[in-house]
């Protein structure tokens, strides 16, 4: 962040500090199976976000009396690494990533067929190495991606990213600056075969009119999201 | 039809609709067929089914698997089996003779670490998965397996260990004069007829790994056959 306030975040010709147009989104980059050891990991970076996730299971959950016995409980656990911001961030779990995590968990379990795996846990971890704002979508995505490649059998892919308010114009998928000085924050989640919402929040101030533009507008960057996603998971086994 | 056989394709990705017949690795919602994995769709005539590309290993009944004692229970001995719980192996379905549970600790007849291979007997709804090493018919003589060693693989990799009408599975036991066991789990049992048995068995378990690797190439049983020629001279 900044010492100073930038003057402005979008400039007279409408674009912003870092030259993208309002509908415009980050570079995007996944890639799928970057760990070994994992059953399924993949790797997201969205503009300098820096996103790790690893799907571990489905296997036995211990200790027993958390057992489902008709369906795999979702266990998520979201981190970011103390070097990821400016200012050292204190190791270990917050507020904050308690929330992320529980949020992110019941974004991703819509579209995992849980009941296949009774009395079974799958985890998801994700690290972020390097925060960007829209971490928790970028989480989402690179989540979703690793269950895909551990095998585990879902409905659809989750895509997610983010909308706000910058300077009274709505944009998609704000980045560090808008997001610290910006006037809100839209993550929104979803299937995007059928469209289903799994993750949608607010924080900051929008008329009812720019929240649903800003809806449209997270929903059209899931969709690029997910084209991306599908690609990461082809491009593993040879293809594109 | 949406995708063109062998295409690789993703979760909710759409496969086909209207009169097609849905099979395994794929979902249907309003008369539609969708991808439940990330796999290799099989498009044959109206069928449809994904082939999974990586996943746990799923059990099914009658499949011949590779297990590792777990834990020996009262009447049961708990084998791991790399499904996502272990599977159980109850006294009945292990031996032939009648024995006093309260008198006898089971691991007088298979103790933990012990390998066996066994059959899958059934799975129930809640994933319960019995196995059995009295089969009458199964494949190879079910039961401890002793010596050798093990080795294991991706479970969807399995099919290329056997190869095209268990030419692959064939060549090696032939090459490396070792009797060779293939769970369906992916867990590989190699015990060597002849000598030099360790080294034997260690170029088979290299010669495995290496169909895991390269399982996508044509040409791979000729290709590890010159190689292990020539690495078995000893």
């Amino acid at each position: 962040m900044p010492e100073e306030e930038p003057e402005r975040l979008i400039s007279e010709d409408g674009l912003r500090l870092d030259g993208r147009k309002p509908d415009e989104m980050r570079p995007l980059k996944i890639k799928a199976g970057v760990l070994k050891r994992a059953d399924g990991s993949a790797y997201v970076e969205l503009g300098a976000n820096r996103i790790v996730a690893a799907v571990y299971g489905p296997r036995e959950l211990h200790p027993r009396h958390k057992q489902k016995p008709d369906r795999a409980v979702v266990r998520f656990r979201y981190n970011m690494a103390p070097f990821s911001v400016d200012e050292r961030k204190r190791p270990g779990p917050d507020r904050r990533s308690i929330e992320i995590s529980k949020l992110s968990k019941e974004a991703l379990e819509p579209a995992i067929f849980t009941e296949y795996y009774p009395r079974t846990a799958i985890d998801i971890f994700v690290e972020v190495l390097q925060a960007d704002a829209g971490t928790r979508c970028a989480g989402i995505t690179a989540a979703s991606v690793a269950l895909a490649d551990a095998g585990i059998e879902m409905r659809d892919l989750v895509a997610a990213c983010a909308a706000g308010k910058v300077d009274g114009h709505i944009v998609l998928d704000p980045m560090y600056y808008e997001d610290g000085y910006g006037e809100a924050d839209v993550p929104l989640a979803m299937m995007p075969k059928e469209g289903e919402i799994t993750l949608l929040q607010m924080d900051g101030d929008m008329t009812p009119e720019e929240f649903k533009k800003a809806v449209k507008l997270a929903k059209k960057g899931c969709k690029i999201v997910y084209k991306e996603q599908r690609r990461a998971l082809k491009r593993k086994y040879g293809e594109e | 039809m949406h995708v063109k056989d062998r295409e690789v394709v993703t979760p909710g990705e759409r496969l086909a609709e209207g009169q097609v017949v849905a099979s395994e690795g794929t979902y249907m919602e309003k008369d539609k067929v969708y991808s439940k994995v990330t796999g290799l769709a099989d498009v044959q005539g109206r069928t449809i089914r994904v082939i999974p590309l990586a996943g746990p290993y799923r059990p099914t009944p009658g499949d011949l698997v590779v297990g590792v004692v777990q834990e020996v229970r009262f009447s049961t001995w708990l084998v791991d089996i790399r499904a996502p719980l272990p599977a159980i192996l109850h006294v009945s379905n292990a031996l032939e003779e009648e024995v006093d549970l309260i008198e006898t600790d089971l691991s007088k007849y298979f103790k933990e670490g012990d390998v066996l291979a066994a059959v899958v007997k059934d799975v129930n709804p809640v994933q319960r998965i019995e196995i059995s090493i009295l089969e009458e018919d199964a494949p190879v003589r079910l039961g401890r397996l002793e010596g050798g060693r093990v080795v294991d693989i991706d479970p969807v990799k399995v099919p290329r260990v056997i190869g095209r009408e268990g030419s692959m599975i064939k060549m090696l036991k032939r090459e490396l004069k070792c009797d060779i066991i293939v769970g369906a789990n992916g867990r590989i049992y190699v015990k060597a007829r002849e000598e030099p048995k360790r080294e034997r068995e260690a170029l088979a378990a290299r010669a495995l790994r290496e169909i895991e690797r390269r399982s996508h190439l044509e040409g791979l049983t000729d290709w590890l056959k010159s190689n292990i020629r020539r690495l078995s001279r000893w």
